[in-house]
């Protein structure tokens, strides 16, 4: 059952790639991030799950703070344009 | 599969459901700000479904703590870096053209 699931959410992170890339600007694409890193996240989980390896999950909390610190700043650099 | 199990994944069905609607909004909707609002709702009702699903497959252990520290920390900050990014996208102008002309 849960790699059903994680079939079903592969599936709908190549539509998201399908924003990242048509999205007409650069924000969307920004957006299109977000939401592909918490796809991901939810598929590590699942995959942790699924093989019963809990130090999966210490890899998913370090990469959340990651992708939050790196959107953060994304949108900073794009909104100086450049400049912090 | 005990009872937990399959309430379970009867949660995780329903995240998925989510994620697909918020997603198919996503490619319905081109105006950024709308996407906005379906991105933050994506990230944290359909994320948070899910995990909790997921929380239920397993007696209380190591395990779901980690779990439950995951959930505690996309509550917090999936919603702040939707505001992040609408906010920088507003300040730097990106929507307003059009409101430009009519006014």
């Amino acid at each position: 059952m849960i790699s059903f699931i994680m079939l079903l959410l592969s599936i709908l992170s190549l539509l998201v790639l399908l924003i990242i890339i048509k999205g007409p600007s650069i924000w969307d694409r920004i957006l299109g991030y977000n939401i592909f890193s918490s796809i991901m996240i939810l598929l590590i989980m699942l995959f942790s799950t699924l093989h019963n390896r809990a130090y999966l999950l210490d890899i998913v909390i370090v990469y959340t703070l990651l992708g939050f610190i790196s959107i953060v700043f994304i949108s900073r650099f794009v909104q100086g344009k450049g400049k912090i | 599969m005990s009872i937990y199990g399959t309430l379970g994944n009867i949660l995780m069905v329903f995240g998925i459901v989510l994620i697909a609607i918020g997603i198919i909004g996503l490619h319905k909707y081109h105006d950024f700000y709308i996407r906005a609002t379906i991105a933050s709702l994506i990230d944290t009702a359909g994320f948070i479904s899910v995990a909790m699903g997921l929380l239920l497959h397993h007696k209380v252990s190591f395990f779901t703590l980690k779990i439950g520290i995951i959930i505690m920390l996309m509550l917090l900050l999936n919603p702040l870096a939707t505001h992040i990014i609408v906010r920088s996208a507003y300040l730097s102008g990106h929507g307003e053209k059009k409101e430009d002309k009519n006014a």
